[in-house]
């Protein structure tokens, strides 16, 4: 008697919990009714179909940031103009020619990841902005992001980088794409 | 004395081990049972060439019968549109202007949105699915409503014709449905339209309802940075783009809206969603001839085309087909 008892606990058991799972295995629910009012300085969270000339030009930033990491100086020559410089805040207020900034290490940090890029193209001049980052180096150091604007000329069909822009900021956390864990 | 006991110890175990299973089962299923904050945050922009910082790595989708994973884009636990999703559409701007800015254009646009529904394109889409379905790969033209302006949109104002159309009953608030906001050649989003995007997708709680809404813009503003020719199929003269141009970018919008509507379903550790992994990839094209699914212009140009449905040919980007190890398709 007591083992039958046991045996239907059990098997109710089992039944009420294979039953709760199976009720929380629905996808999830639209988010919260709550509206969120548009910060017209922040824009609204949405997911872009991105123009054909951001795929060209971010091809091409992704190129020269290689040719800077493998110090690949074909690479550099065809994506550099001769009188590239670099104006970026410092003590003077004096440019950066592009011996000095090639030569330069750790001080003058060059981003090798892209995010948020648009471009302003002309027939044969393009202004790219996008935020860098470069990742943290070693267990202490901190990944440091910047604010780039890059103006690329068009030599004969070639497009190459004749000035930058380039600004260290306060790292800016990006909000996360939610991933239904919330 | 003792064998009793030994039983109750027993069956106290065998109890305990059941418990421990049944909760153990609960949790596999619910990954995200600590926290029941709205999941989706303000402020997610992204580009097709994705962003790592702005994503978080996919967790294991809950493998239902209807979520397959393990094809280059993730699952991330948000609902898929499933059944038949209504599409709207407001034409904002001067929609009775020339170029592609014509009635001619509207009727078009509209013509595709009632057919691409069933389409071997709108079919890729049935790879996506969530732990209750699949999308079908139908689509239904709900119907359109007209604002004429000439004020350039931003975010917010786009945010806000969309209730406008809502609260005044031009159209119907829907939860399955997908509003397209779309804009005459004169009209710019400020936000970074042609310079940034063609378009865009996203959704808001408007009158206590999950609300899908895209902006695609004509893309004749910026032929060079939003259409792949800059005579199509539909073209209604030389050089005149901007139906194949936005059809092009809406089947993107349309796509993606419908696999990822809330922005926390599908897409991949960069984050791109489906479309975004075809951006502008177009698969073997055709060359329009003298069939009468080609405007004069188009086959006079010799438009490529890559798609037919609805007695007309379409050059609309690929999509990401989530089987098979995943690929840009432009059918099953």
């Amino acid at each position: 008697m007591k083992r039958r008892v046991f045996l239907i606990s059990t098997l109710a058991i089992c039944t009420w919990g294979l039953l709760a799972a199976q009720t929380k295995k629905t996808a999830r629910p639209a988010p919260s009714p709550a509206a969120q009012p548009t910060d017209p300085l922040q824009g609204s969270r949405k997911v872009i179909t991105a123009t054909r000339t951001v795929g060209a030009f971010w091809d091409l930033e992704l190129s020269l940031a290689e040719a800077f990491s493998k110090k690949d100086t074909p690479g550099l020559n065809k994506l550099l103009a001769e009188e590239f410089k670099v104006w970026r805040p410092n003590q003077t207020g004096s440019a950066i020619g592009r011996e000095d900034w090639l030569a330069s290490g750790k001080g003058n940090p060059k981003p090798t990841r892209i995010v948020q890029m648009s471009v302003e193209s002309y027939p044969d001049l393009a202004i790219v902005h996008f935020l860098g980052a470069v990742s943290a180096s070693g267990s202490k150091g901190k990944a440091r992001q910047f604010f780039v604007v890059d103006t690329w000329e068009n030599h004969d069909g070639n497009w190459q980088l004749v000035t930058r822009y380039q600004a260290e900021i306060a790292p800016i956390i990006m909000p996360a794409r939610p991933t239904g864990k919330e | 004395m003792t064998a009793p006991f030994g039983k109750v110890r027993f069956a106290l175990a065998f109890l305990f081990v059941i418990l421990a299973v049944n909760f153990m089962a609960a949790q596999a299923v619910r990954p995200g049972a600590s926290n029941g904050n709205d999941p989706v945050p303000d402020d997610v922009t992204h580009s097709h060439k994705g962003n790592p910082n702005q994503t978080l790595p996919a967790v294991t989708g809950p493998v239902g019968q209807a979520v397959v994973t393990g094809n280059g884009i993730n699952y991330h636990n948000g609902p898929v549109m499933k059944g038949t999703p209504n599409v709207y559409v407001i034409w904002y701007g001067n929609w009775n202007g020339t170029g592609s800015n014509t009635a001619a254009t509207r009727g078009a646009i509209e013509h595709f949105f009632s057919t691409i529904g069933g389409s071997a394109l709108e079919l890729v889409n049935s790879t996506y699915g969530d732990t209750t379905g699949n999308v079908t790969g139908a689509v239904r033209f709900g119907g359109s409503t007209i604002v004429s302006s000439s004020s350039n949109l931003s975010d917010s104002s786009l945010q806000t014709t969309v209730s406008n159309a809502l609260n005044s009953g031009a159209l119907p608030r829907d939860s399955n449905g997908v509003y397209f906001v779309l804009t005459s050649s004169n009209i710019n989003e400020t936000s970074g339209f042609c310079t940034q995007y063609c378009g865009f997708h996203t959704r808001a709680t408007l009158g206590g309802v999950d609300i899908k809404y895209a902006f695609v813009g004509n893309v004749d503003r910026c032929p060079s940075g939003c259409e792949i020719q800059s005579t199509g199929p539909n073209s209604p003269a030389t050089n005149v783009g901007g139906i194949d141009g936005m059809a092009n970018t809406i089947s993107h919008e349309l796509e993606e809206a419908i696999s990822d509507p809330d922005l926390n379903a599908w897409f991949d550790s960069s984050g791109q969603e489906n479309a975004d992994k075809c951006n502008f990839n177009f698969g073997a094209t055709s060359t329009c001839n003298a069939n009468g699914l080609c405007t004069a212009s188009g086959t006079s140009a010799r438009a490529r085309y890559n798609q037919t449905f609805g007695s007309h040919n379409y050059m609309l980007q690929q999509n990401w087909r989530n089987s098979g190890g995943g690929a840009c398709a432009q059918h099953l």
